[in-house]
C-alpha cells in the first residue's frame, strides 16, 4: 500500500541528489533510500528521535514539522550539492514536479503548501553536505506527516469500549458517509472485531431508505450472531436508533445510516436528528480511499454539518496512493482509526501513524 | 458535476479577463493553472498534460478567428479542448437488437444496482419491455435490493436467492430473455485488478453475451479510475460509461479520465438517489456549466443573426444605464427568442455565469416571455415609454386588452422594475462593462 506516495517522495529526494540529471516525473520521493534504512518504527517518538540524532540542531525540528513529501526532491538537491547551496531556482524546479505528483496522489493543497514552506525555510540558500541534506529533507517530510496525522489525544476504539463497559455504559457508535463508500460492510467488520474481544454488539438499521439495506445488515447480523433493531423502510431512522440504544444486553450499539450526498441539506438534517436522538459517543465518518479529491470535500462537509469524531477509510486495498489519508485528516483534524482492506470480516487494519510514515518515507 | 473543477478553472480564466495582452508567459501561467485544476479535479496526469499542451500550442500558434480578440480566442480554445475531453457528442443509446443485453460492471459501491433500476425505468418510459437480472451473488442482500427496486418500478425481476454461481443464474432464465426488448444484468462490485474477481467477470461476460457493457463509475472516484477502467476494458471490453453520484460535490475528473482511457463514451449520468434522477449525458451543456464560459463563435453568430448591430448597441447602452423601456424590453425579447432558450444563451456568454443571475429569475423569464409580449402589446405608446404610469385602471385595461389576468400585468411591472434595478447594479460592476465591451455591444446582457 501507499507505493505511489512513497515513490514520489523518493524520486524527489533522489533527484535533489543528482545535479546533472534532468528532473523526471516521479511521484513519490522516498527519503529512506537516500539515507540509511530505518527500522520499522515502534512509535512516532522513535521516528522523530531518530531524526533528531541525525540532525543535530533540535531547533530546526520545528520548522521541519510540516514537510512530508519532499523526498525525491531531497535526493535531487543532495545530488546537486556535495557541499553547496540549494538555489531558489533549483528548489522550485524540483518542487513543481513533486507538487504535481502530490496533487495526483490526492494530497490536499494546504499540506503541499506547508511542505513547500517548511522545505524552503530549511534548505533554500543554505549550505549542506549531501548526506545531511537528504536527512534534513526526510526529517522535514516525516515531521510534517506526523504533525498532520497525530492527534493530541489518541483514540483507541477497543480501549474506549473497555472503559465504557467498566462503567456499565453502552458504547454508542454512529456511522455516516456518502453512498456506496462501505458503511454497512465496515460496521460488520468492526462488530466482528468487537466480538473477538468479548463485547456484545447490537445493530441499528437506521438506513431506512436504500432498497434492501436492512436485509444487508440482517445478513451480517445472522452471520455474526448480532441482533438487528429494525423498523420498516421509510420509517424514521432516529426512532430505530433510539430503540437500539434502549435495547438490553449490549455493550456496543452500532448505528448504520443511509449514504448521503453532503449538499443535500434535508438528508443531512435527518442524520443530525439521528445524532441528536441517539447521542452517540463517537460519530464515525466512513469514506473510501479511492475517492479522489472529492473525499476531502465530503469529509469536511460531514464534519461541519453533522460533526465527526473519527474516520475509517475503506477500499484501501484498491487504491494505494495514501494521499487521501493525509488530506482527510488535515481537513477534519480527526484521527483515522481503521483502514478497510478487503471483502472479508478480517480485512480491517488498525491505522498507525508511525507505520504509515515509515511506509511512505523510508 | 465538475462544478468545483469549474470554479478553479474560472479563477484561472478570470485572470485572463483582466489582462489585455496575451503573451507566452501568460499562456504558460494559464495552462499551468488549468493543469493543476484538472489534476486536483481528479483528471489523470497524462490526460491533463495532453490537454494543456494542446491548449498552449493552439493559443500560441493559431490566429484568432475574425471577430474575436486574442483574449477571446484563448478562452475559446480552452472551451474547445475541454469539449473534446468530455466528448463532443452526447452519448446516444440505441436499442438495435431484441433483446438488447446490457451488462453493468464496476467497482464496489459505485452504484450499479441503483443504476440498473434507473436504467430500466428509463427504457420503460421509452416504451421498451425491460427486465432486470441480478447476478451479484457476493454482496449481502444484493438480491433483495434489486428485487425491491424492480417491484417499486414494476419491472420483471430475475434472480436466485442464495445461489453462488452468477453464470447459473444467467443460464437459468435464458429462455425468458427473448420476451423482452432490453435485459439488464447487474453484477457484483469488483476490484478489476483482482485476479479472482476478473476470472469471474470474464465467465459472466461469456454467459451473458452482452451487446452493451457499461462501466458504472462513481463521480467521486479519484486517480484509481484509470487503472480500473483499463482493467475492465482489457478483460471484457467496455462500450460505455455511466457516471453516478453527480448530485454530490464530485468533480467527475476521475470518471472522465476513465472514458479517455477506454475510449468509451459517457452514456448516462446519475444525479440523485431516486429512481428518476437519471439523465442522458450532454457534454456541451456540461462544459458550459462547468466553465461559465461558452461557445463565443456560436453566440456571436446567433446575436448577429437576430439583431441589427446598431439596435443592439443602443439597447445595450440603455441596459447598462438602466434606462430601458417596455419597448426596448420587447425588442430584446424578440431577438432573444430567435436565439434560443435563455439559459442556453447565458451559458454561451463568457463570464455571464460569473455574474450570478438567479436561475429562478431566468426560468420565470423564459416561461413568461410570451405572456409579456401580449401584455406589452396592449399598452399605449405612452405607457410603454413611461412604465411608472401603469397603475390601477390602466392595469385593468391592459389586462382586458391582452386577455391576461391583472396579476400578470402587475407581475410584469414588478419584474420590469426588478430588472431595472438589477441592470443598474450590474452596470456598476466593472465585469459587466467589460463583458459588454467584449461582445462589442452585440449582445445586451441580462434578459
Amino acid at each position: 500500500m501507499f507505493d505511489f506516495l512513497k515513490k514520489a517522495f523518493k524520486s524527489f529526494t533522489d533527484k535533489i541528489g543528482k545535479p546533472e540529471e534532468k528532473p523526471k516525473e516521479k511521484k513519490v520521493e522516498e527519503n529512506v533510500k537516500v539515507g540509511e534504512e530505518i527500522p520499522e518504527p515502534v512509535s512516532t517518538e522513535e521516528i522523530l528521535k531518530e531524526e533528531e540524532i541525525i540532525v543535530e540542531k533540535p531547533k530546526e525540528l520545528k520548522k521541519l514539522e510540516e514537510k512530508e513529501e519532499k523526498k525525491g526532491f531531497l535526493k535531487k538537491l543532495a545530488a546537486i550539492v556535495t557541499e553547496a547551496k540549494v538555489s531558489d531556482e533549483q528548489f522550485h524546479k524540483l518542487f513543481t514536479v513533486l507538487e504535481i505528483e502530490l496533487i495526483q496522489n490526492n494530497v490536499a493543497f494546504t499540506i503541499i503548501q506547508q511542505i513547500r514552506e517548511n522545505l524552503e525555510d530549511e534548505i533554500v540558500g543554505k549550505s549542506f553536505n549531501r548526506q545531511k541534506l537528504t536527512y534534513t529533507i526526510k526529517k522535514i517530510l516525516r515531521q510534517t506527516i506526523v504533525d498532520t496525522l497525530e492527534m493530541p489525544k489518541p483514540l483507541d476504539l477497543l480501549e474506549l469500549a473497555k472503559e465504557k463497559k467498566s462503567k456499565n455504559e453502552p458504547l454508542i457508535l454512529m456511522f455516516i458517509g456518502t453512498n456506496g463508500h462501505g458503511k454497512t460492510t465496515t460496521l460488520a467488520k468492526l462488530a466482528h472485531l468487537f466480538q473477538k474481544n468479548d463485547f456484545r454488539c447490537i445493530f441499528a438499521a437506521s438506513d431506512t431508505f436504500r432498497a434492501a439495506s436492512i436485509e444487508q445488515l440482517e445478513h451480517h447480523g445472522n452471520k455474526l450472531g448480532i441482533r438487528v433493531i429494525k423498523h420498516n423502510y421509510g420509517s424514521d431512522p432516529a426512532a430505530v436508533a433510539f430503540d437500539a440504544v434502549k435495547a438490553k444486553d449490549k455493550d456496543i450499539v452500532m448505528i448504520d445510516t443511509a449514504g448521503r450526498q453532503s449538499p443535500n441539506t434535508n438528508l443531512m438534517e435527518e442524520l443530525a436528528k439521528i445524532k441528536k436522538v441517539a447521542k452517540p459517543d463517537l460519530t464515525i465518518y466512513v469514506g473510501e480511499a479511492i475517492a479522489g479529491s472529492d473525499l476531502v470535500e465530503q469529509a469536511k462537509n460531514f464534519n461541519e454539518k453533522i460533526g465527526i469524531d473519527a474516520i475509517i477509510l475503506t477500499k484501501a486495498d484498491v487504491d494505494d496512493k495514501g494521499g487521501a489519508i493525509l488530506s482527510v485528516t488535515q481537513v477534519t483534524n480527526k484521527p483515522i482509526l481503521y483502514l478497510g482492506i478487503g471483502q472479508e470480516y478480517e480485512d480491517l487494519e488498525k491505522f498507525e501513524v508511525a507505520k504509515f510514515v515509515s511506509k511512505i518515507i523510508s | 458535476m465538475l462544478d468545483k473543477l469549474g470554479e478553479s478553472l474560472k479563477d484561472s480564466l478570470r485572470k485572463l479577463l483582466k489582462i489585455s495582452l496575451v503573451d507566452k508567459k501568460l499562456v504558460d501561467e494559464l495552462t499551468s493553472d488549468i493543469k493543476k485544476s484538472l489534476i486536483s479535479g481528479d483528471v489523470n496526469l497524462e490526460l491533463a498534460t495532453k490537454i494543456t499542451e494542446s491548449i498552449k500550442k493552439r493559443a500560441l500558434e493559431e490566429k484568432p478567428k475574425s471577430g474575436l480578440t486574442h483574449r477571446e480566442h484563448v478562452i475559446n480554445i480552452v472551451y474547445e479542448e475541454l469539449v473534446k475531453l468530455l466528448g463532443a457528442e452526447p452519448g446516444k443509446f440505441e436499442i438495435k437488437e431484441k433483446p438488447t443485453r446490457i451488462l453493468l460492471v464496476g467497482l464496489f459501491g459505485s452504484g450499479k444496482t441503483t443504476t440498473a433500476a434507473k436504467l430500466a425505468k428509463l427504457f420503460k418510459k421509452q416504451g421498451q419491455k425491460v427486465c432486470l437480472v441480478q447476478t451479484d451473488t457476493w454482496r449481502p442482500a444484493a438480491y433483495e435490493q434489486l428485487k425491491q427496486l424492480s417491484e417499486k418500478i414494476n419491472i420483471p425481476f430475475y434472480g436466485i436467492k442464495d445461489e453462488k454461481d452468477p453464470v447459473k443464474i444467467v443460464q437459468k432464465f435464458e429462455p425468458d430473455y427473448s420476451r423482452f426488448n432490453v435485459v439488464i444484468f447487474d453484477s457484483a462490485g469488483r476490484d478489476a485488478l483482482s485476479a479472482e474477481l476478473t476470472t469471474e467477470i470474464k465467465k459472466l461476460n461469456q454467459a451473458v453475451k452482452p451487446h452493451e457493457k457499461l462501466l458504472v463509475m462513481s463521480g467521486d472516484i479519484g486517480q484509481a479510475a484509470k487503472a480500473q477502467a483499463k482493467a475492465f476494458k482489457e478483460n471484457i471490453g467496455v462500450t460505455g460509461v455511466i457516471i453516478t453520484k453527480l448530485d454530490g460535490t464530485a468533480k467527475g475528473g476521475g470518471a472522465i479520465s476513465a472514458c479517455a482511457e477506454t475510449g468509451a463514451r459517457v452514456k448516462f449520468i446519475g444525479v440523485g438517489e431516486h429512481i428518476d434522477d437519471f439523465e442522458d449525458y450532454e457534454p456541451k451543456r456540461f462544459v458550459s456549466r462547468l466553465l461559465g464560459l461558452g461557445d463565443l463563435q456560436t453566440l456571436l453568430q446567433k446575436a448577429e443573426e437576430s439583431m441589427k448591430k446598431e439596435d443592439a448597441e443602443a439597447l445595450a447602452k440603455k441596459f447598462i444605464k438602466a434606462e430601458f423601456t417596455f419597448d426596448d424590453l420587447m425588442k430584446q425579447m424578440e431577438a432573444l427568442q430567435k436565439m434560443g432558450p435563455l439559459s442556453q444563451i447565458m451559458s454561451m456568454i463568457p463570464g455571464a455565469s460569473m455574474a450570478k443571475i438567479p436561475p429562478e429569475l431566468m426560468q420565470v423569464q423564459e416561461g413568461k416571455l410570451k405572456t409579456w409580449k401580449f401584455i406589452i402589446q396592449s399598452m399605449t405608446k405612452q405607457e410603454r415609454d413611461n412604465p411608472d404610469l401603469i397603475e390601477g385602471s390602466r392595469i385593468r385595461r391592459i389586462a382586458k386588452g391582452s386577455g391576461k389576468p391583472e396579476s400578470e400585468v402587475r407581475d410584469l411591472v414588478k419584474q420590469y422594475n426588478q430588472m431595472k434595478k438589477m441592470m443598474k447594479m450590474m452596470g456598476n460592476q466593472k465585469q459587466m462593462q467589460k463583458l459588454q465591451k467584449m461582445l462589442g455591444g452585440k449582445m445586451p446582457m441580462g434578459l
